[in-house]
């Protein structure tokens, strides 16, 4: 703990800014150097949709991370911002530039009224609220032919100020993803160090005090909430400009929500960095594991080994349980960017069973009040 | 046993930069060689509920390719290569799940990573509109050899897009038509509460209307559901005397269970329902439904189809699915095309495809037309119902009741959505 | 669509295959209600542990050439087999996270879900298995008062009714049971009074897995796949919180309750009835947030 604490420090004060900077230069260059000698189209795809779910898992970090409130419906407010800008472009002709804000915008107000209702309760019972939300509006998509049912609404590359966003030659769309990336980053970095990111945390570390200090506990987990639904949506955004296909299956359902879980977990709770590197860890896991492990399957190997390649969330699986196990401080734990401290507070909320025997539990109840 | 595991892990992982870098020297990731050979990427799922579904296909594929080819059929199991007649085809296979965003990945990364000449797939309509998407912008082929959605050979018909299997409407046209002269008057529908469930049962709405037979009510249920009583309820307040089910996988199975406990007396008949898992889960339940328009192994009676049977079985120790014949029309299309065309090129493969009779099917001789009107293979549909047998794996037996004409199963060239083709 | 004159006869066969529905959610929820109320934690694994019961059963079916001799053969080995597996897997992997924060068990639960998925399709492949012919004792159906319940649902009931008195005796009766229910109460104070926690949280857990899997085997003859057990898991988490989270009780109750309401939603609502269920816990949430019974238990 002491070491981490230390070296955490270090790298907070010292080392990070400029591990950070070197780290990015690396990334900005990684496609001019890929294309360079010849183009590395598919890896540029992955790099692309691990950004993109980086900042999803950055926007559910928030809430998890600084507010300690667990969402098992958070996936609906990606799915909220990739629905409304690919209606708002496909139905309504509204360019890309416009949709975007107004996606994000919508969305955050969509979250508002999601949090208003879901506030009401906390720890697994809130976390159930936002599951049925979420499960709620994947189930009505399915079927809804407006939105194109399962198979989803599919747009055009957007243009934007002239430029065409080419999915086969996918620059543009690697340095917007960058860029967004880049930005939520900060974004939640100011955010948590600011006045309110400090109130958050004190509402996750004692929700009790920060409402007998004061503060409106509620107003304030309600902005959290719209501003990490909002920022959801910009994920969101990202996902319908570049897949360019906004389907239910893959934007509402409970098991994106998962991944994202996953992510967070995996690259370090209650990080800044953790989601980032959680994110890229995961998404790149999927598709070495589900495309290339059988390029090392020997000819003539035996049938269960033969069989493994189409079994690859079984290794996924068995290497997120070992992660549950040994290694949960996560990615960036590891790397001394851990903030144990606060993971161990974040997630007294989820255990619901130890809630409903604290006294706290009786005046939560008093939110609603 | 873990550190094993580990180690593979991340074998895999720093695989994932060299197997990139192979893929962008091109010729050596197997596409862009010489008129004599071909890639075909094939999206499907490989990993799902509809596993079996999808390497079914894959199967398919090999078998009508190595028919068109003259290939040895030896080791076809295990090999993702097939040769003969000169020409060497491979076959790539990427795991989708049933999710569209990583198919389109996996397609994106076929077309420029692996350059294949084909793009195939997928079980899911969600899935293959991504495929047919990239294949579309990318100026790629596709085969579409699962998925049932008529918009992909009818609003976004192109010209890169064929398809072997059936759609929607042409499991509507012949069974509605089936249904409505020898199930009954009026009729009760369940769908699956999704894209391809309303589509079935208003297709299948409209056709039996058409011929004289009344719609008495419609229920969607959710995916996962496990109790059918209530549509069963309201199909006998309704007063109809038979009920059209459009259901998948294992709702398909409980529905079939519900169906036969609850000792009803309606005529049924399904589209989507009776897979093979789903004749060997529920056994004698199966003769409860009949006038079911698919294509089942012992249906037809010609070479080819004997030929895939005994090869299915010998290679993989199961009998053909329901879209092994489509697969296998599109493995052998895609020979054919390539020894009259003499080419790998898009263009002329195309060209070839664009109102190709297919020689060899499972449905006999030239069974099998590729229209130009739109890209769908028309073909005759079968009508079967299923008897209980003695002997063999399964406690029943697909029986066939009827062929309905390949121009009588299938929407007129005016009517599919498709505005028309232009090579 | 459906008639609007509704008689009697409509309501009391929409009750009554509620009922009957309901109870196959009791089945599905007890064992994960029983682990929730221990162990705090919402076993993801728990569809898993259902569905490896069918894999099991059918396995020990097709052993023995299947029939009834089978059938009742799998209704005791399969439950037991599982029972073994979830009580090593809570030994091994399950208790070294009780230090830790509940989210990791919950996450640990998820990726455990996956592996056992994924384990049996690796052992039994992908595609839905071949099921052996249902015994012909199970064919028919029981007929009062116009009102038809097949013997296959009878026997679920029958057996759900079973499964709940059994395990009511067991918390009541044993002294594992009063372990338990101290434990629900309050584990660190129940180990201070030197009961042995550790050993109850694995009887527990093995208890849950073996009601799971016997549901299980019930299910061979609905429909069995790999992934059944994933479609179950959330209609089970929703009866556990109807009920009041750890509530033995009240996921009885709830169970049958949701069944009831499905059932007169589906015949009658105008709303897909994939959506009731959540919309059914969503208002129980905000109505009464501990569930139907869930203080009541807690303070037992």
């Amino acid at each position: 703990m002491s070491y981490i604490e230390r070296s955490n420090e270090l790298f907070e004060s010292v080392k990070t800014p400029y591990i950070g900077a070197a780290l990015l230069a690396l990334v900005a260059v990684f496609p001019l150097v890929a294309n360079a000698i010849g183009g590395l189209p598919f890896l540029t795809s992955i790099a692309i949709e691990m950004m993109i779910f980086a900042v999803f898992a950055m926007s559910f970090n928030l809430l998890v991370g600084y507010t300690g409130y667990v969402s098992f419906g958070h996936t609906v407010f990606l799915g909220s911002g990739a629905y409304m800008t690919a209606v708002l472009m496909k139905k309504f002709s509204v360019p890309f530039i416009a949709a975007a804000p107004a996606a994000v915008i919508g969305t955050g107000l969509f979250a508002l009224v999601v949090g208003a209702i879901a506030f009401r309760r906390s720890g697994v019972y809130f976390a159930m609220i936002t599951l049925g939300v979420a499960q709620v509006f994947y189930t009505l998509f399915q079927s809804w032919n407006y939105v194109g049912g399962d198979t989803g609404i599919i747009i055009d590359p957007p243009v934007v100020f002239g430029y065409e966003f080419n999915p086969f030659e996918p620059m543009g769309y690697y340095y917007l993803a960058l860029a967004t990336v880049v930005v939520t980053y900060l974004f939640t970095r100011y955010l948590v160090r600011s006045p309110f990111g400090h109130v958050l945390q004190a509402i996750r570390e004692n929700e009790e005090r920060a409402r007998a200090v004061g503060y409106s506990v509620r107003t304030f987990k309600l902005a959290a909430f719209s501003v990490s639904g909002g920022l959801a949506a910009v994920s969101g955004v990202l996902y319908a400009a570049y897949f360019t296909q906004v389907a239910p299956g893959s934007t509402l359902y409970w098991t994106t929500t998962g991944d994202g879980l996953f992510m967070i977990l995996i690259g370090g709770m209650g990080t800044l960095v953790g989601p980032i590197i959680g994110s890229v860890f995961v998404i790149g896991t999927q598709y070495a594991l589900s495309t290339y492990l059988v390029d090392f399957i020997p000819e003539g190997a035996p049938a269960l080994v033969a069989r493994l390649p189409e079994r690859w969330p079984l290794l996924l699986g068995l290497l997120f349980m070992l992660t549950v196990l040994r290694f949960r401080s996560g990615i960036a734990g590891g790397l001394g960017f851990s903030r144990v401290r606060s993971i161990d507070d974040v997630l007294t909320r989820v255990s619901g069973s130890a809630e409903t025997e604290e006294p706290t539990v009786k005046s939560d109840g008093g939110d609603e009040r | 046993m873990v550190e094993i595991d580990r180690r593979r892990l991340l074998k895999a992982a720093s695989a994932t930069g060299v197997a990139g870098l192979t893929g962008l020297a091109g010729c050596l990731g197997g596409g862009g060689g010489g008129a004599d050979s071909l890639s075909i990427g094939v999206v499907t799922d490989t990993s799902g509920p509809y596993a079996h579904l999808g390497n079914s296909v894959i199967r398919g594929i090999k078998l009508g390719l190595a028919q068109s080819l003259d290939a040895d059929t030896e080791g076809l199991a295990d090999s993702n290569t097939v040769e003969g007649s000169g020409i060497t085809v491979e076959i790539l296979a990427e795991d989708s799940g049933l999710a569209a965003d990583t198919g389109r990945q996996k397609a994106r990364k076929l077309v420029q990573s692996d350059e294949v000449d084909i793009l195939q797939g997928s079980v899911s309509s969600s899935v293959a509109a991504a495929v047919q998407d990239v294949a579309t912008d990318a100026s790629t082929p596709m085969f579409v050899d699962t998925a049932a959605a008529t918009s992909l050979t009818g609003e976004n018909c192109n010209k890169y897009t064929f398809r072997t299997s059936q759609t929607t409407y042409q499991d509507a046209l012949a069974g509605g038509q089936y249904a409505a002269e020898n199930l009954g008057s009026s009729f009760y529908f369940v769908g699956a509460d999704y894209s391809w469930g309303h589509d079935s049962v208003a297709q299948w709405k409209s056709v039996i209307e058409e011929n004289g037979g009344s719609a008495a009510g419609e229920s969607f249920v959710s995916p996962g559901t496990s109790n059918y009583t209530p549509y069963l309820q309201n199909a006998e307040e309704s007063g109809a005397d038979s009920i059209v089910v459009a259901l998948t996988g294992t709702d398909g199975i409980r529905f079939s269970r519900d169906l036969a406990d609850f000792g009803t007396d309606f005529e049924v008949t399904a589209t989507g329902v009776t897979t093979v898992p789903w004749m060997q889960q529920v056994g004698t339940a199966a003769t409860g439904f009949s006038g079911i328009p698919k294509y089942f192994w012992p249906f037809p009676d010609n070479s080819t189809n004997d030929w895939i049977i005994e090869q299915y079985s010998s290679q993989w120790n199961a009998v053909p699915s329901i879209f092994t014949a489509g697969a296998h029309a599109a493995g052998y299309a895609i020979g054919q095309g390539m020894q009259s065309a003499g080419s790998n090129d898009a263009d002329p493969l195309i060209e070839q495809w664009h109102g190709m009779t297919i020689e060899k099917t499972a449905r006999g001789d030239g069974a099998y037309t590729i229209r130009e009107c739109d890209h769908q293979a028309e073909f005759p549909m079968y009508l079967g119902h299923f008897e209980e047998t003695s002997g063999g794996s399964m406690d029943v037996e697909p029986v066939l009741d009827d062929t309905f004409e390949a121009e009588s199963s299938i929407r007129p060239c005016g009517e599919t959505g498709c505005s028309g083709i232009e090579l | 669509m459906t008639p609007l004159s509704v008689g009697l006869g409509d309501l009391a066969t929409t009750f009554v295959n509620g009922v009957s529905y309901g109870m196959i959610l009791v089945l599905v929820a007890l064992g994960l209600s029983l682990v929730f109320g221990l162990m705090g934690v919402l076993n993801f694994a728990h569809g898993a542990l259902f569905m490896l019961g069918g894999y099991i059963g059918l396995a020990v079916m097709k052993l023995t050439g299947g029939g009834m001799t089978g059938f009742a053969l799998a209704l005791v080995v399969a439950p037991l087999a599982v029972a073994a597996i979830g009580a090593g897997l809570e030994r091994t992997v399950y208790k070294p996270l009780y230090e830790t924060e509940p989210i990791y068990q919950l996450l640990l639960t998820f990726g455990l879900a996956v592996v056992i998925e994924e384990a049996v399709k690796y052992i039994w492949g992908a595609a839905p298995p071949g099921v052996p012919p249902r015994p012909a004792v199970f064919d028919g159906a029981v007929v009062f008062m116009g009102i038809s319940l097949p013997y296959y649902r009878v026997f679920t009931i029958l057996l759900g009714v079973a499964v709940v008195a059994g395990t009511a005796l067991f918390l009541s009766r044993t002294r594992f049971g009063l372990i338990v229910r101290a434990g629900v109460y309050n584990t660190d104070r129940t180990a201070t009074l030197g009961l042995n926690v550790e050993r109850a949280f694995t009887a527990v857990f093995g208890l849950g897995a073996f009601i799971a899997a016997l549901g299980g085997v019930v299910y061979i003859y609905r429909a069995i796949e790999p992934s059944v057990g994933a479609s179950i898991i959330l209609p089970a988490f929703i009866v556990v919180i109807v009920g009041g989270l750890g509530s033995f009780w009240g996921s009885v109750i709830a169970g049958l309750l949701i069944g009831v309401i499905w059932q007169f939603a589906a015949v009658y609502a105008p709303v897909p009835a994939g959506t009731v269920i959540f919309l059914v816990m969503i208002a129980v949430l905000l109505l009464r947030p501990q569930g139907l019974l869930g203080e009541a238990e807690v303070e037992v």
